[in-house]
Formats: C-alpha cells, sequence, structure tokens
C-alpha cells in the first residue's frame, strides 16, 4: 500500500483476473491496477479501462466507463461488487466474469 | 378458481391462433391402438404447455403407486403453445413419466424440431401407455398410428437409429430415441432426438426402453394456419434482437462450458466426487482452452438464434471423435471424476451421447464408484479388473461402455449412485452425490446456499435448472456463503419463473429479453393461442404448476425428510481461498427449507393445505391423493 499522506489517500495495487471473452479477447489472464484503497466497483472500472482498452466494448462499456450488463465483479471470490464504497486491501484481486452463471 | 383474464386479444379474419390443436393423442402400446382425446380450453390455460401440461396429463395417466417400468407408467410428450410461432427458442418439447431413479415425478426437456413437428400432426402432446411386444418404432404421420418392427434397430446407437430411420421413412421425419442404455434399462438413459439432443434427465430413455420403443418417428403435414399478426412479427424480431444483446454473449462465445474456469475460481466446481470445490487440473477443460484448441462449430437448437451448443473435436492421434459439450456435461465427465484430458472429456461426452445416457448421472454414478475404489469399498475383483482411480480415462471409458450394457460392475453402477450405495452399503450412501436419487449438477452447494435449497426442495431431485437459484447466489443480492430464511422466496419464486420458461417455452438462456416476462409472455401468448391470459394467471399458472408436481411426489409417498442433501453436504466443510472453512448444517438447510414452505403457504412438514388447493384450482385433482410408501426409494426391495 503507498500513502501519500499519514492522514489517508493511500492506493492500493489490485489484480483483476479476467474470465471468458474478456480472457481470450486481451489473451491476458490478470491485469493490475492501482486504486485509492476506498474505493468503488465504478473506480475499478475506470482504472480498467485506462490500463486495458481492449476490454472496452466486450466487459466494458465502448468508452470504458461502465461495465457491460453481461458481466460482473466478484472480489476474491467472496463478495460481488455492486454501487458500494469498498475497502482494498493489497493484494486484493477483482474476478470479473460472465454476469450469466447458467448452464 | 380464481380468474384474473384481461381482455382476450381480437384476432383480425387473416390471424388464426395455432398455438393448440386442444387435444392429444393417447396410444395403447399393448393393444396397437389409439385414440383422440379433446383437452379442455381450462387445462390449456392453467397448465400452459410443456412441463406444465405434461405434469397434468401425467397426474392424470399415471396410476398411483406404480412401478416406473411398469407397462402402466405413462411415458408423455408434450409441445408448447409457442413452437411453431417462430419466437426465439420456443421449439421445446418436454417428456415426463415416473422416474425409475427417484420414484418420483420425472420431468425433462429438449430443444427441437420434434416440438414443432409434433405440432404439425395436429396434436399437443402423445400419451403413451402399455408396452409393447417386441422392439417397435412408432410411427406417428398426422394421426395414423403404426407399430413398425424395430428388432433391426436393436443394438444401434442414437445416431445411427436416427439415420436408419430417416433413410426408410424420409429424410423429413423427426425421430426421438433411445440407444442401447434405454435398450437395457440403464436408469439414467436419456431421449435422443434431432441429431444428437438429449432428453437427458430423470431415466426417461429408461421408461421408454421398459415400454420396448425402441424411437418414436414423427411427420406432420397438418397445416398449422400462419400468423399474420404484425404484432408478433414485430415481437418476434425484437427478441431475436435481444436475444443477440450482451446478455447473451456468454453463450453465442463460448458457450455454457465458460462456466468451468470461474466456477472452478468461485469454489462452486464440484470435484472428485464433491470432495473438492475446485479442481488444480482444471485448465485444459475450461471453456476458454475447449473454444481455442477444440472447438470446430457452433450449433443452434430448432428456432433458436442465440446458439449457445459448442461441438468440440479430440485433435491427439487417436480416432477423431466429435461432441456437443456444455458445462454440465464437462463437469461430470472431468472434474467430477478426475478428468483433466480434453481428448478423453470429449470422448466419454461423445460415447454418453451414441449410448443415451444422462451425462450428469452417468458422472455422478461413475464419481460414486472411483470414491468407494479409493477406499477398498469396490475392489479390483468389484470392478472387473478396472482400475477405478478417480482421474484414469480409460477407466472411465470402459465403466461407460460396461453401464451401458450392463455388464459387470455396469450392473451395478446402471442403478445410479443411491441404489448401487443401498446394494453396497459399508458407509457408502454417505458419497452418493443424489437428491430423491438424482445424482447432483455442478453447482457446489455448501458455497451457493440458495442453490442448495433449490437442489434440496425440487421436485425431481438434484436439478438446478427447475428453480435456476444460482442466480441469486452469483449475485450482490445475497451472501452466497450464509444460509438465509430469505433464500425461501428466492427459491420458490425462482421455481414459478422457471415453471412458466418450461411450460411456454422458452429458453432460460434468453437472458434479459424480457423486462417483464409475466407481462410480455401474456401478451405473446394471447397473441399466439387467441386464449385469455393476463400477467397473474401466467404467475398463478407457475405456482399451480410446481404445486402439481409436488402433489404427485406426495401422492406417489413424499415425505419432508426426501427434501434433503447429500450426508456429505451437511457434514464436511470447503475450504476458501482465505483459509477459512464453509459448510452446510442441518440446522441451517433446514432453516431454509422451512422458509419455502412458508413461503409457498405450504403446512411446516411441506403438506399442502386444502386452502392452497382450492386458490390453484387442484382440489378436485388432489381429492384422491393417498400418499403410498414410495417402493423405489426402498432399500428393502433392493435386498
Amino acid at each position: 500500500m503507498v500513502c501519500t499522506n499519514k492522514h489517508g489517500h493511500c492506493t492500493v495495487e489490485i489484480i483483476v483476473e479476467l474470465f471468458g471473452l474478456a480472457k481470450m479477447a486481451t489473451g491476458r489472464s490478470e491485469i493490475s491496477i492501482r486504486l485509492p484503497n476506498i474505493s468503488s466497483a465504478k473506480d475499478a472500472i475506470n482504472a480498467l479501462g485506462t490500463h486495458c482498452k481492449e476490454l472496452n466494448g466486450i466487459a466494458l462499456s465502448n468508452d470504458g466507463s461502465g461495465l457491460m450488463e453481461s458481466y460482473t465483479m466478484n472480489l476474491n471470490g467472496d463478495m460481488f461488487l455492486d454501487d458500494r464504497t469498498v475497502t482494498f486491501k493489497p493484494g486484493d484481486r477483482i474476478l470479473l466474469f460472465s454476469s450469466q452463471a447458467g448452464g | 378458481m380464481i380468474v384474473f383474464y384481461s381482455s382476450q386479444v381480437r384476432l383480425g379474419d387473416k390471424e388464426q391462433a395455432i398455438g393448440y390443436h386442444k387435444k392429444y393423442l393417447l396410444i395403447d402400446l399393448t393393444t396397437e391402438s389409439s385414440k383422440q382425446v379433446p383437452l379442455d380450453q381450462d387445462v390449456l390455460t392453467d397448465f400452459l404447455g410443456g412441463i406444465g401440461l405434461g405434469t397434468y396429463l401425467l397426474y392424470k395417466h399415471c396410476p398411483l403407486g406404480v412401478e416406473p417400468f411398469s407397462s402402466e407408467n405413462p411415458l408423455i410428450f408434450v409441445t408448447s403453445p409457442l413452437a411453431g410461432s417462430r419466437m426465439t427458442t420456443s421449439s421445446k418439447f418436454a417428456v415426463l413419466a415416473k422416474s425409475p431413479l427417484t420414484g418420483f415425478i420425472g420431468d425433462s426437456l429438449s430443444s427441437s424440431f420434434i416440438a414443432t413437428e409434433l405440432k404439425k400432426t395436429g396434436f399437443d402432446a402423445l400419451v403413451l401407455k402399455g408396452s409393447s411386444k417386441s422392439p417397435t418404432l412408432l410411427s406417428i404421420h398426422n394421426s395414423k398410428v403404426e407399430f413398425l418392427d424395430a428388432s433391426e434397430l436393436i443394438g444401434f446407437t442414437t445416431s445411427q437409429t436416427e439415420s436408419a430411420i430417416k433413410s426408410s421413412l424420409g429424410t423429413s421425419t423427426r425421430v426421438a430415441c433411445i440407444g442401447p442404455a434405454g435398450e437395457n434399462l440403464v436408469r439414467y438413459a436419456s431421449i435422443s432426438n434431432d441429431g444428437g439432443r438429449q432428453a437427458g434427465r430423470c431415466g426417461l430413455g429408461a421408461v421408454m426402453g421398459s415400454k420396448n420403443v425402441k424411437a418414436i418417428a414423427l411427420k406432420g403435414t397438418e397445416k398449422m394456419p400462419i400468423i399474420s399478426s404484425d404484432w408478433l412479427n414485430d415481437r418476434g424480431q425484437e427478441l431475436t434482437r435481444k436475444s443477440l444483446g450482451p446478455a447473451t454473449e456468454k453463450y453465442r462465445t463460448l458457450g455454457t462450458i465458460a462456466n468451468v474456469s470461474v466456477f472452478n475460481r468461485m469454489k462452486t466446481l464440484p470435484t472428485l466426487n464433491f470432495q473438492e470445490a475446485s479442481f488444480n487440473e482444471a485448465e485444459g477443460i475450461t471453456g476458454e482452452h475447449l473454444n481455442q484448441s477444440h472447438k470446430i462449430n457452433s450449433a443452434h437448437c430448432a428456432n433458436c438464434t442465440i446458439g449457445c451448443e459448442k461441438i468440440l473435436a479430440t485433435n491427439d492421434r487417436n480416432t477423431i471423435s466429435q461432441s456437443r459439450m456444455e458445462y454440465e456435461s464437462a463437469f461430470a465427465l472431468g472434474p467430477l471424476v478426475g478428468i483433466s484430458d480434453p481428448n478423453a472429456l470429449i470422448r466419454a461426452s461423445h460415447a454418453c451421447n451414441e449410448a443415451g445416457i444422462d451425462t450428469i448421472s452417468a458422472g455422478g454414478t461413475i464419481a460414486w464408484a472411483m470414491e468407494s475404489f479409493s477406499k477398498n469399498i469396490l475392489t479390483l475383483k468389484d470392478t472387473d479388473g478396472i482400475d477405478l482411480s478417480f482421474g484414469n480415462a480409460k477407466s472411465l471409458m470402459n465403466t461407460l461402455q460396461k453401464i451401458v450394457n450392463r455388464d459387470g460392475i455396469g450392473e451395478l453402477l446402471a442403478e445410479g449412485s443411491f441404489r448401487a450405495s443401498e446394494l453396497v452399503g459399508r458407509g457408502s450412501n454417505n458419497w452418493a452425490m443424489h437428491v430423491k436419487g438424482l445424482e447432483m449438477p455442478g453447482y457446489e452447494p455448501r458455497t451457493l446456499k440458495t442453490m442448495a435449497l433449490g437442489l434440496a426442495v425440487s421436485t425431481r431431485g438434484a436439478c438446478h435448472n427447475r428453480s435456476s437459484a444460482y442466480e441469486a447466489d452469483f449475485s450482490s443480492k445475497v451472501d452466497r456463503f450464509k444460509a438465509t430464511p430469505d433464500r425461501g422466496k428466492i427459491t420458490a419464486e425462482g421455481e414459478d419463473h422457471s415453471a412458466v420458461l418450461d411450460s411456454l417455452t422458452w429458453c432460460k438462456f434468453l437472458r434479459k429479453a424480457f423486462v417483464d416476462l409475466y407481462e410480455e409472455s401474456a401478451e405473446i401468448y394471447q397473441h399466439v393461442t387467441g386464449l385469455p391470459m393476463s400477467a397473474d394467471n401466467l404467475k398463478y399458472a407457475g405456482e399451480r404448476i410446481n404445486n402439481l408436481k409436488k402433489l404427485f411426489n406426495i401422492r406417489e409417498g413424499w415425505t419432508r425428510s426426501d427434501d434433503t442433501l447429500p450426508p456429505r453436504i451437511l457434514s464436511q466443510e470447503i475450504q476458501k481461498d482465505s483459509g477459512t472453512v464453509v459448510g452446510l448444517s442441518q440446522v441451517d438447510l433446514d432453516v431454509m427449507i422451512s422458509a419455502y414452505y412458508r413461503a409457498r403457504n405450504w403446512a411446516s412438514d411441506g403438506s399442502i393445505p386444502d386452502v392452497k388447493l382450492h386458490e390453484l384450482g387442484l382440489i378436485d385433482l388432489a381429492s384422491n391423493n393417498i400418499p403410498v410408501h414410495n417402493p423405489h426409494l426402498s432399500s428393502r426391495r433392493l435386498n
């Protein structure tokens, strides 16, 4: 974790794991992004859109500002991310995969 | 009955309803006779079609307490009101009988041109009663029924059977048939149709085999009035557009096998007979790898614009094999039995489809045998010298063949994991992974608590499709690791929603195509059938159908103790990545089951109060509903 001052404003490195078409289209199974430690899914999406533009139009909207409705994000396999703010820890992993689990 | 009908759709001169023929064909195989039986309009609007109408017909035609392989057990094929309407994904048919695996309701769906061909014969359903004296090909050309000698087809695989019949009766003939597994009464035999699609679950192919019916050949030339409704055409085009939207992307691109890598990461990929929830060697059988290295084509079901089927081929030096590959087959013939070789997986899936057996139950039963072998409960002497170690691909193939032929160890395993464990004993029922006798699908209940409830209470046994309860677990709506009472309402609503989809019929992969399924489907139903329907009535139909399924099971001896999960699920924990463990206690499951019964307005013992039966218009059907002891789940019968 990197902190810019003693009052907070820390950033953490997060690994985003890619699945399905997101993985195949980018040729990458994971991407590293840096986020403020207190962030939302929206912040993660913006960081992802900046770091990996190949995801735009696939898992992210064309301009990389939002998540396609066909995708969802899960933190460490434990909780699905929605609009709520999350306190991230170093080493956290966001899983990005299809929101449709049926089979 | 409470009626919420909205005003009936007014059809113009050129607009004729095609939804129903308002009759079914009752075929007596014993006397080789048939008769047409009218269907009341109230029955059609109450039970819709597909699984719903099939449940009604099963309840009506199945004698109380009948042995599933008795000639008295009816085998029922039902088309749907929307089949033939050109609405995307609507060409599905249902097959029902009393299941030889569970002794309860057995219902299975298949997407197929059988649905439209059956409709073109002029009937909404076929009900087969009795049994033929010798192997029979049942040929149905409109209302003409012929009982043809099928002796030469005995032993043929499903593709050989279909091919031979088409050569004989014409390529436009639609065929539903059994393979050698159905002939040999393997309790989880499937009914293959339309070029290898399977009505897979509940052992309905074995029921067909018990009737000595090798195949049904359908040819319909009855004119179906063409709907010229601009509204329907527009609605159909709109649904087609939506079927190609982002929400179906997974199905269109990688197919359902995309689940493998995600489920593995989420600790919900049942592995080594549910001893683990993730598979270290999964990489080779993930959807990503299979699509890149083995996919040769995508395919569409009848009248479907999504095209989720992925056709895979082996790429090693052995004889080339091809197979459709779905997640459930990949899970059951892969991680569940420790197989990581994609070529072995494709060959095993192909073998199951050709023999006509359900891949889930086949994998589940062999996984039970492999664990029994690892514990020395089964030895080489019992397995005819087959090394039934987890991950042994050659042994998997050899065992599948023995099951199909009921040869040696196959005689035991053809009975399914429940009966096999009862016969072998020595505590092996603790790792027989089934609910009510039906093997578990690829959704780990300990890490998917809503699904756990859905599996426990499902009327046809361990089934993920009749509730789609996993959807809540894969969302931020619930904490998937915690068992909470709110899952009762979620599961009941999911079941009713699924019953409507399975009865109209729509494919469950038509994701996000409806803003309000009930409202929009009711409107389409009215236009297609010309019969009145409202959103509320449609929703009621879903509830009614699920209650009638339950009523059937109660009649056949169901008790609350049948709504449960395998001992392993309720006693062993799964380790999460964090190092913490997660399990599911009997107490937690009971809390969810009680909440589910309350959500359904059932009694605490799971029975349906008369007031509920009145409300749903089922009281007359239930009037002679005397529960019987269920002999098909009795160990006494197995001794």
